[in-house]
């Protein structure tokens, strides 16, 4: 139904993803970092990205930050940010980048599929 | 008795002249009588003793002689203001004893030249060497201390961005622990979600898979938390080494197993040697050290883990290398790396905490041994862990 750009560093945590957003019939780019989920953005055009936060080469962060910087045509491309970091903190460092939604780990599937739809269907 | 013809006095009676002479001769202030132009008319026989000074007759002496010569400009200066202003001026300046030593002197020139008895400059000196060494001590002292307070503030500086840095690396280690932790139990949990919502579609294969990334997940977390109390409790030093007689080569051969079990894509070769007798060891410690160094030589090795592990004995220690052909760690790093926290630079994309390797050294310096280190960039690393052989015949 959509195609997803995901961007996350462990093979374990982005392997299940893939699989259960593919069940639900979406299409998925994987990237592993930063750098390869910027590339696979510009790229591809998904209707969505999913990206964890802290990664080695370019975290999360770093990846929004260019993107909302040097890329405005993308501005209405919906962003989610996974996070294992729940300091609320976090959250206030990331909010100036406007990313649509926010999830936390461990990742549960039923509001997972829900925050795509939802982002998905602008 | 000459001198007394070239005291300009003048018109004056007797009596005073008398008078003069008298005080002046057994004064024991240095007093000095000269002209306008600074050459002495008279000078105290305290003044003659002060500065060992002795007058001949006809001879004219200038008050400057004395004067160290970098200091003639400001006493000629100073006298010369006496002499045509009128007022009273203090002057100090340096007086040669001999050809290196100096004294300082302080001078009052006052102007008596309209006093018609007198008609002459009068100079009464003191030696103010002791005030003004004083001085000089005090200045260099002075001196000494504001350097020592730079000395000691730059200290502080230092040790605040020191300080400053420790807590940055707790903060760093908290964010990056929560980060640990959260990622295993992200795999547990969303693989049970899979089964618990697709289990009856998937293969067995795919059950069993699934399975197995549950079980690296957890084992993953139990490394995690026991690393990371270990380095709490050793940090606190509330850890007792409890010795009791292992059987150092089944643990080895236990672990790598169970290490195998949950990683079956990874190959251990063990060589271990057929003398290894039972030997005095901290069980949980080293059992901590053997897991810390497989999961590392498989965490750190690019795609499927060869790991080499050999255990064997060397004089009077008993030595466990393990070997993996992974992503090595830089050769200027490598005397940094049992240090708590430090990662290598190679290992920037491989989560870990930082923990391991300084836990694994610190064990083996709790037991009296030693933990080493070699590598290269992309061929492998090799980590020894030592322990002097503490046989259970012997009494620990």
């Amino acid at each position: 139904m959509a195609k997803i750009v995901l961007v996350e560093d462990e093979v374990a945590v982005r392997e299940m993803l893939t699989d259960e957003l593919n069940v639900e019939g979406h299409e998925v780019i994987e990237a592993v970092n930063g750098r390869e989920g910027l590339d696979a953005i510009l790229e591809h055009k998904p209707d969505l990205v999913i990206s964890d936060r802290a990664m080695a080469v370019m975290s999360g962060y770093t990846m929004l930050e260019i993107i909302r910087d040097k890329h405005k045509e993308l501005d209405d491309m919906p962003f989610m940010f996974m996070t294992a970091l729940t300091d609320p903190r976090d959250k206030d460092a990331v909010e100036h980048l406007e990313p649509n939604a926010y999830i936390e780990k461990p990742v549960d599937f039923s509001k997972l599929h829900d925050l795509v739809g939802q982002l998905v269907r602008r | 008795m000459g001198y007394r013809r070239t005291i300009a006095v003048g018109n004056v009676d007797y009596k005073t002249r008398e008078v003069f002479e008298n005080v002046v001769e057994n004064t024991h202030n240095n007093v000095v009588l000269a002209d306008s132009e600074g050459a002495i008319l008279y000078a105290s026989p305290a003044f003659r003793n002060e500065f060992d000074f002795s007058m001949e007759v006809g001879v004219s002496y200038d008050i400057f002689d004395m004067v160290s010569p970098d200091d003639v400009g400001v006493s000629r200066e100073a006298y010369d203001r006496a002499v045509s202003t009128g007022e009273k001026v203090v002057v100090t300046f340096r007086v040669m004893l001999g050809a290196k030593d100096f004294s300082y002197v302080e001078a009052v020139i006052s102007n008596l030249l309209d006093y018609d008895s007198v008609n002459c400059m009068l100079i009464s000196f003191r030696n103010v060497s002791a005030y003004k060494n004083s001085v000089i001590e005090l200045e260099n002292y002075k001196d000494h201390l504001e350097e020592l307070v730079e000395q000691r503030t730059q200290e502080l500086r230092e040790s605040l961005e020191k300080e400053k840095l420790v807590i940055e690396q707790q903060k760093q280690f908290i964010s990056m622990v929560s980060h640990e932790f959260r990622t295993p139990l992200t795999i547990i949990d969303g693989n049970a979600q899979i089964i618990v919502n697709r289990g009856d579609k998937l293969t067995q294969e795919m059950l069993q898979k699934r399975s197995i990334t549950i079980r690296k997940a957890v084992d993953r977390l139990v490394g995690l938390i026991e690393r990371v109390l270990s380095d709490k409790v050793l940090e606190s030093g509330d850890l007792d080494v409890d010795l009791s007689p292992c059987n150092y080569a089944a643990m080895v051969r236990d672990i790598s197993i169970e290490k195998l079990s949950i990683t079956p894509e990874a190959k251990i070769r063990l060589d271990i040697a057929r003398d290894i007798p039972e030997i005095w060891m901290d069980e949980k410690l080293v059992h901590q050290v053997i897991v810390n160094l497989i999961s590392n030589a498989f965490k750190y090795s690019c795609g499927e883990a060869e790991v080499k592990i050999k255990l064997h004995l060397k004089e009077s220690n008993i030595l466990l290398e393990v070997s993996d052909k992974g992503v090595g760690i830089p050769l200027d790093e490598l005397n940094k790396i049992f240090t708590k926290y430090f990662r290598a630079s190679t290992a920037a994309a491989i989560p870990g905490t930082g923990l391991g390797l300084n836990l694994v050294k610190q064990i083996a310096e709790l037991h009296g041994g030693e933990a080493f280190i070699d590598s290269e960039v992309d061929m492998g690393t090799t980590v020894t862990f030592s322990l002097p052989v503490k046989l259970v015949d012997e009494e620990s």
